[in-house]
């Protein structure tokens, strides 16, 4: 019997295709600094990641991870901070310490032992004067909240607090953050070597307040040959992501530039894409540019999506 | 979201050389308010952002017991660990400080703290 169940959004996509040529390499999404690098060198997600807060619960969480598994550390928060202030940290230019965090991953595939390592921190950061002022106008409100009796506080009204005092931080008007990681191979941890290797570097200015978006984006990546009969994979690709976001209207341009190193070429990928929303449920979608391949690599696709029910169907 | 207490107790001396004025220091960049109470009478002598905050004389605050509460919420992502620092002026000790640590990301960590003069 055929049942509609409320749960999630079910769309139905039409889209009119005139040209569209083979896949790119690398996304402009590729290229953003992932938040646990050492985990995005494996071809798998750790099921479960040890956070250690200080060198005790390090020291064991390294020795566990000889034997698989995951972990993720800031040392510099290991140690308790009393005079570190909120307004210290957020008039910071430089958190590289603070925001320095490592993460590694081992896991074993038939008798080969892998082993991967990542950092990731902000170089730089910098929010607008009336973002620190939004920012510390909902930092007073939150000491308002929280000078109560422990068993009188409106945790609602914190937790909606919490949750803007997280969007207004996230909302950095201009940061740098960097990111390395290291996959390594072998049969024992002794003989380990690598095999893939990756940096990232992202820069974004993004005016508060304002709907844009500018993020130029770098990434390193190398994947070692294997049996050593070829050439590694090399390549350094370089991004730049500009987007317009209105309402009902949303406008987004992305270059990609990939540099395959050993093979001194170079490819790539630049797109124009617009979205409208007619109504609600009906979307309007434009793409147009150029893709990686040498020959046949004009992109151009028009669409429309509708958004059909927010019941969604399902079989009983 | 969490609310998990703790309860201390500390003994101060006023020396005598002025009013006793507190101020607390929120570490490990996260972000708390405190009230403060006379815990006789439980008048309040001050909330919020507590500094140099007037509690009396040593003859005023002889024998009195001053409960200071901070709620410290946990918005800093890379640590759970929460930390405050109570500052005397005109007191011994000058400085007193209490740290722990929440169980979850964005819970509430209460010190609830009798300083006995």
């Amino acid at each position: 019997m055929l049942l509609f169940k409320k749960a999630g959004l079910f769309t139905a996509l039409v889209t009119v295709s005139i040209t569209i040529q083979a896949q790119s390499d690398v996304k402009i999404n590729d290229l953003s600094v992932p938040t646990s690098p050492a985990f995005v060198l494996m071809d798998q997600s750790p099921a479960s990641i040890e956070k250690p807060t200080n060198p005790k619960a390090l020291s064991v969480s390294l020795f566990n991870l000889l034997q698989g598994g995951a972990v993720e550390f800031t040392p510099y928060w290991f140690k308790n901070r009393p005079a570190y202030t909120f307004s210290d940290y957020f008039k910071k230019r430089s958190p590289v310490f603070e925001t320095l965090a490592f993460s590694g991953a081992s896991f074993k595939k038939d008798s080969v032992s892998f082993a991967a390592a990542g950092l990731r921190t902000q170089l730089f950061r910098l929010y607008s004067p009336a973002l620190r002022r939004d920012v510390d106008s909902v930092r007073r409100a939150i000491i308002v909240l929280l000078s109560n009796d422990p068993d009188s506080l409106d945790l609602d009204a914190i937790g909606a607090a919490k949750a803007e005092l997280a969007r207004l931080k996230a909302k950095t008007t201009f940061d740098i953050e960097f990111a390395a990681a290291y996959l390594g191979q072998a049969s024992s941890f002794k003989s380990l070597a690598a095999v893939r290797s990756g940096a990232w570097l992202n820069i974004r200015w993004s005016p508060y307040k304002f709907p844009l978006d500018i993020v130029a984006l770098a990434r390193y990546s190398r994947a070692v040959d294997p049996a050593k009969t070829g050439k590694d994979s090399v390549f350094f690709d370089a991004g730049l992501s500009l987007s317009y976001q209105e309402k009902n209207f949303d406008l987004a341009l992305e270059y990609v530039n990939r540099r395959d190193i050993p093979n001194k070429t170079d490819y790539h990928r630049l797109a124009l894409v617009a979205n409208y929303q007619v109504m609600e449920g009906i979307v309007a979608v434009a793409s147009v540019g150029k893709d990686f391949n040498k020959v046949n690599n004009v992109l151009a696709v028009f669409g429309i999506k509708f958004g059909l029910s927010k019941e969604k169907a399902s079989l009983k | 979201m969490k609310v998990k207490k703790r309860t201390e107790s500390v003994k101060l001396v006023a020396d005598g050389s002025d009013d006793v004025l507190l101020t607390i220091t929120i570490g490990n960049a996260q972000i708390g308010g405190s009230i403060v109470k006379n815990k006789t009478t439980s008048a309040v002598l001050g909330k919020g952002e507590i500094q140099n905050l007037r509690l009396g004389t040593k003859k005023e605050l002889q024998g009195k017991t001053i409960t200071v509460t901070t709620n410290i919420l946990d918005t800093n992502e890379q640590t759970n660990g929460v930390v405050v620092t109570y500052f005397f002026h005109a007191c011994q000790p000058p400085a007193t400080t209490f740290s722990d640590k929440v169980d979850n990301d964005g819970d509430i960590f209460s010190f609830i703290v009798d300083f006995n003069f």
